[in-house]
């Protein structure tokens, strides 16, 4: 699982049947700073996420094949939560 | 899955069994700098082509295990095109932010 920012998103008219329907957002993987930390990654969202929101991404492929309805969907990247904070430390 | 650029194709004379018929992209996958400067990118990649997606346009890869998941058959690919991309919309940073 990793942390990213949503930063926008694609459309597509041509591509694998499994995705028909779904929303392809792009989110930025970032650091605890918020600073981009590897490739953007184009994810489904099953939560409905907005613009510039903080989420987890997460890469299993197994749960997004179920969402998609379609056991030959490519698809590993989805959004797996929205988050609240994210802070250096132990949580005290 | 992410985004990248085509920049050629590759042809093989002798392969694998299971990729006979297939069409192979040379692609360059997007950095994180790449949406805003159209540079930045990262090494490039083969990948696995069923789209018919042209030189320069931009795809979406889903590489990893997932990458075989539409064959039926077990099919050597860690890089599968899925998507051609139409349009792109990224804001690198929230302008509502303070």
């Amino acid at each position: 699982m990793r942390l990213a920012i949503i930063r926008g998103y694609v459309t597509s008219t041509v591509k694998h049947p499994s995705f028909a329907g779904a929303r392809l957002l792009i989110a930025q993987p970032v650091d605890l700073a918020d600073k981009p930390d590897g490739p953007p990654q184009v994810v489904i969202d099953p939560l409905g996420t907005a613009l510039h929101e903080k989420v987890i991404l997460c890469s299993d492929g197994s749960w997004a094949r179920a969402f998609l309805k379609d056991p030959r969907s490519p698809c590993r990247w989805w959004v797996m939560g929205i988050v609240d904070e994210a802070s250096e430390g132990s949580a005290a | 899955m992410r985004l990248a650029t085509v920049i050629g194709r590759v042809t093989l004379s002798v392969r694998h069994p299971a990729l006979k018929g297939e069409r192979l992209l040379v692609a360059l996958p997007w950095g994180p700098k790449t949406p805003q400067t159209g540079a930045d990118h990262d090494y490039s990649i083969v990948v696995y082509d069923q789209l018919g997606a042209g030189s320069g346009g931009t795809i979406g890869v889903c590489e990893s295990t997932e990458a075989t998941r539409p064959f039926e058959k077990p099919t050597p690919v860690d890089a599968y095109c899925a998507a051609l991309i139409d349009t792109v919309f990224y804001q690198p940073e929230d302008p509502h932010r303070a």
